[in-house]
């Protein structure tokens, strides 16, 4: 049946929320207690500065794209470095984001392995959830598009079970005010890698938006502004409910915070349960960014018809991998790992690459 | 005193040698033979008379018809052999022999009599004879309707079609009158559809009836009605309606060609359509809105979509279509928009709940009961206490009572589905649960889905609900919360995926680039505030108020 009209390119706003609907995941339940140990009661100081400070490698990411409009990475890459160093390039762009897969796999199906089910293997849970995340990563981008436009609403209703930690608020938690620990408060900011990784896929969805009257930057920086809002917001009560001491000292602050809830009268009890079930579609979210983009830059720089092929491949490597990850010391150190490729991608690579086009582009207008 | 007779019993053969068993046998199966060999008989010559006929036929035509009466009806009864419905009236008109061919039961004969044959038989002498045909069509017959149809295979179609036959010594045309009449129901309350406020006609089985209700309701001469025959044995009409200057440019040619591509021998029903249509045949979900209500399907027109009536069926095919035209009815705009409002919202919480309740029952009841309140947990593990089965297996058992029941209340006559529904409510309500088969909770649950699905405005897609039931509790019973939560992510994933001529299934539910549309899906505004036809179908004229 012919298909009247393709309903394949997306609008600037909605690169902005796909863009931004991927950052946060179950990956930032690990990582909280990370920063907070550093930052302290300053968390949500951190937490800003983070979201200025990855906002910053989004929009040179956004510039880069916009110096070769239609092409995505895997296209223009070669051409900027060579054969070899642009194969480079692009294998630690593919790995950041399957990087980004397996840790959001790990995540959750760990976070549900501990509260939902304890003796089933997670081995189980990992495979599920990948295979699901690849139905959705086989279809067309039109379809995921409307499938991230949908469980994205699942955001809110998080927010809003979430919100119920304010309950446990004690403003003198938040004691003192004024920050005394700057270097704290800067180094809690490379381990929001958890909190705002897979804004790397842009590279590969800038060319899939349709460039309206809204810049790109605009539209993905309110993306950014209204998730750092949600994690600024997401500290203060935290460290207003259960202090940043307990935070630094437990797995899964987030939940642990959850779990000091008492709702007197009311029917629902585990509320921890519930918020991994809102977890779940916001975590699958950037799982399928992520998956997508792997496979649509694989088929660009290849040069092949249809990103499906590439789907099958990945798929045992990222199995292997999550359940290699079985002990929470194995996972600390992929944790640590995955900062620093990812780091080291945003702020070493692609200010590189910019460096170069602008340095091409003066010397020779042909890119 | 006479001697009494002896009786003596004797086989019939014995008395008539001829009654023998081997003798009867011996002339039944030359019998056999010789009616074997008529047969054959019978059958050279009919192929022998066809490699004759088609020897003076044309390309495509079994013959051609000749200026000789007694010619050509001899051709048609060997065209139409074995075919006893079909009558032959001869009668004189002037000085020439006429023949009326017709289908008893689907021609008007009273106006056959009146506007043929009387006519031909009244006007003219016994000495007077025609000039030419045309003198027939336009002087002597009065029949509305009268076509010289050249093609043997044209004429024969009409005859079937109940259009009879007229034929006329020394001419070697062939007449088509238009004297069809049948029987047919008379147009009467919509069954499936009913509405509390608005018209209650509801189309029949008639096409030529079901256009006219649907032209009854506006007057607009931009509503375009285009007439196919679909079908290689069974012809039958199927008519394409659209509104030209609202509909998406290039749909109204899409669909026309798809439905002269359609290769089917038959079409009885406007499902053999439908299926066509469908660019993913083993989607459980309906991509075509089929009502029985003209008002609806004139309000689809002029929303930008295509309507589809098929004779002898009582129902429109209306599309594109999406998940939200599948939630709504005719009561949605005779209500106030508030309550309308709420009642949508009710309808899409019914559809969840019909999919998913007793999967999170499931799953709660096997892996999470620390999710419930205490009180309740212990009052649901006393009642599972009393039932030897997994919820699971009592969910399956339960589930399929359901199913069984449904089926046959939709299936039994009216009076009889009441009886049915009372044994169900008394069978799965009472006598299950005190043979402490399944919990008194489960029946609640189930019960409650069966409810939801009852409450979808359209029968195939609560049907479609009700296949995704079981898949969902399998992933409940296996991975509890986790396969309920992915359950639903692929279900999204699937109904994203799915799309009719270009459209989203899930039509502007949450898309940002449709946000126009939202004010008549999820909730209704007030009228006022609907001035435009949804984005999503593309229309050439997006203005409906104003402008």
């Amino acid at each position: 049946m012919a298909n009247l009209e393709a309903k394949v390119k997306m609008s600037p706003w909605q690169l902005g929320i796909v863009a931004t609907s991927g950052l946060l995941t179950a990956r930032l339940l690990p990582a909280t207690s990370h920063f907070i140990s550093y930052a302290e009661q300053f968390a949500w100081l951190s937490s800003t500065l983070a979201g200025l400070f990855f906002y910053l490698a989004a929009y040179l990411m956004i510039r880069l794209g916009e110096q070769f409009p239609n092409e995505t990475i895997g296209e223009y890459i070669p051409r900027l470095l060579g054969n070899k160093a642009g194969a480079a390039v692009f294998l630690v762009f593919i790995t950041v984001l399957l990087v980004n897969i397996i840790n959001c796999a790990i995540a959750i199906t760990t976070l549900s392995t501990i509260f939902l089910f304890d003796r089933t293997p997670q081995a189980v849970l990992i495979i599920v959830l990948l295979i699901a995340v690849v139905y959705c990563a086989m279809q067309e981008w039109g379809t995921i598009l409307r499938v991230i436009q949908m469980l994205v609403l699942a955001l809110p209703l998080l927010y809003i079970f979430y919100s119920l930690v304010w309950l446990n608020f004690e403003p003198l938690n938040l004691l003192p005010l004024w920050p005394d620990n700057f270097i704290g408060i800067l180094q809690g900011i490379p381990y929001h890698t958890d909190y705002y990784a897979g804004y790397e896929s842009l590279l590969v969805l800038l060319p899939l938006a349709s460039r309206g009257k809204v810049s790109f930057a605009r539209t993905v920086g309110w993306g950014f502004l209204v998730i750092t809002a949600i994690y600024v917001v997401g500290a203060v009560v935290l460290v207003g409910s259960i202090t940043a001491k307990t935070i630094a000292n437990v797995p899964q602050a987030v939940i642990y915070g959850m779990k000091s809830i008492e709702l007197p009268g009311t029917f629902i009890e585990r509320l921890e349960n519930y918020m991994i079930m809102f977890f779940m579609p916001v975590t699958y979210i950037s799982m399928v960014l992520s998956y997508f983009a792997v496979a649509e830059g694989c088929r660009k720089y290849l040069k092949y018809n249809d990103h499906r092929t590439f789907i099958p491949v990945f798929l045992p490597l990222l199995f292997f991998v999550s359940s290699f990850m079985d002990t929470p010391y194995r996972r600390e150190m992929f944790r640590d790992f995955s900062m620093f490729l990812a780091l080291f991608f945003s702020f070493v690579i692609i200010p590189i690459l910019l460096y170069l086009v602008g340095r091409k582009k003066g010397s020779n207008q042909q890119c | 005193m006479d001697k009494p007779q002896q009786i003596r019993l004797n086989k019939l053969s014995a008395s008539h040698p001829g009654c023998s068993l081997a003798k009867t046998s011996q002339t039944l199966a030359a019998l056999q033979k010789q009616v074997k060999l008529s047969k054959d008989i019978e059958t050279a010559i009919r192929s022998t008379a066809k490699k004759m006929r088609t020897v003076a036929a044309p390309p495509g035509q079994p013959f051609l018809f000749t200026n000789n009466i007694d010619i050509n009806e001899r051709l048609v009864r060997s065209a139409l052999i074995r075919c006893d419905d079909i009558k032959y009236r001869r009668f004189g008109a002037g000085k020439a022999k006429a023949l009326l061919v017709y289908l008893g039961g689907l021609t008007d004969t009273n106006k056959l009599e009146k506007t043929v044959i009387e006519c031909l038989t009244g006007r003219l002498e016994s000495y007077e004879s025609f000039g030419d045909v045309n003198e027939i069509t336009n002087l002597l017959i009065t029949a509305a309707e009268v076509t010289v149809v050249a093609k043997p295979t044209e004429v024969i179609t009409n005859i079937i079609r109940g259009m009879p036959l007229l034929l006329i010594d020394g001419i070697s045309d062939a007449l088509s009158i238009d004297a069809a009449k049948y029987e047919k129901r008379q147009i009467s309350k919509a069954e499936n559809e009913d509405v509390a406020r608005g018209p209650h006609d509801a189309f029949n089985e008639t096409l030529s009836d079901n256009i006219a209700l649907v032209r009854r309701r506006t007057k607009d001469p931009d509503l375009k009605v285009e007439i196919f025959e679909i079908g290689s044995r069974t012809q039958t009409a199927v008519a394409l309606l659209y509104v030209d200057d609202i509909i998406k440019s290039g749909l109204a040619d899409e669909v026309r060609n798809q439905l002269l591509s359609i290769q089917i021998d038959k079409v009885i029903l406007s499902a053999n359509i439908e299926e066509f249509l469908s660019n993913r045949v083993w989607n459980p979900f309906p991509q075509v809105l089929t009502t029985e209500r003209p008002d609806k399907t004139v309000a689809g027109l002029y929303e930008g979509r295509i309507g589809i009536l098929v004779d002898n069926s009582p129902t429109a095919l209306i599309f594109p279509v999406s998940l939200q035209d599948f939630m709504q009815s005719v009561d949605d705009y005779t209500q106030r928009p508030a309550v309308v409002s709420l009642i949508r919202f009710t309808r899409y919480l019914a559809a969840f709940t019909a999919v998913f309740l007793p999967a999170l029952y499931v799953s709660v009841v096997s892996y999470h009961p620390g999710m419930l309140p205490s009180g309740l947990a212990f009052s649901i593990a006393e009642l599972r206490a009393r039932t030897p089965f997994p919820a699971l297996l009592e969910a399956f058992l339960m589930e399929g009572l359901l199913e069984i029941f449904q089926e046959a209340i939709v299936r039994l006559p009216q009076k009889l589905a009441a009886a049915a529904g009372v044994v169900g409510a008394l069978v799965i309500g009472t006598t299950v649960v005190e043979a402490a088969l399944v919990n008194a909770l489960l029946v609640v649950v189930v019960a409650l889905t069966g409810l939801a699905v009852f409450s979808m405005p359209s029968y195939t897609f609560g049907m479609a609900l009700r296949f995704f039931r079981v898949p969902v509790l399998i992933a409940a019973a296996t991975l509890g919360l986790y396969g309920v939560i992915i359950s639903i992510i692929l279900m999204i994933v699937f109904l994203c995926s799915l799309r009719t001529y270009g459209e989203f299934y899930l039509g502007d539910i949450f898309d940002i680039t449709l946000i126009e549309d939202w004010k008549d899906g999820l909730v209704r505004l007030p009228a006022k505030f609907l001035t435009s036809r949804p984005k999503r179908l593309g229309p050439k004229d997006r203005t409906r108020i104003g402008g």
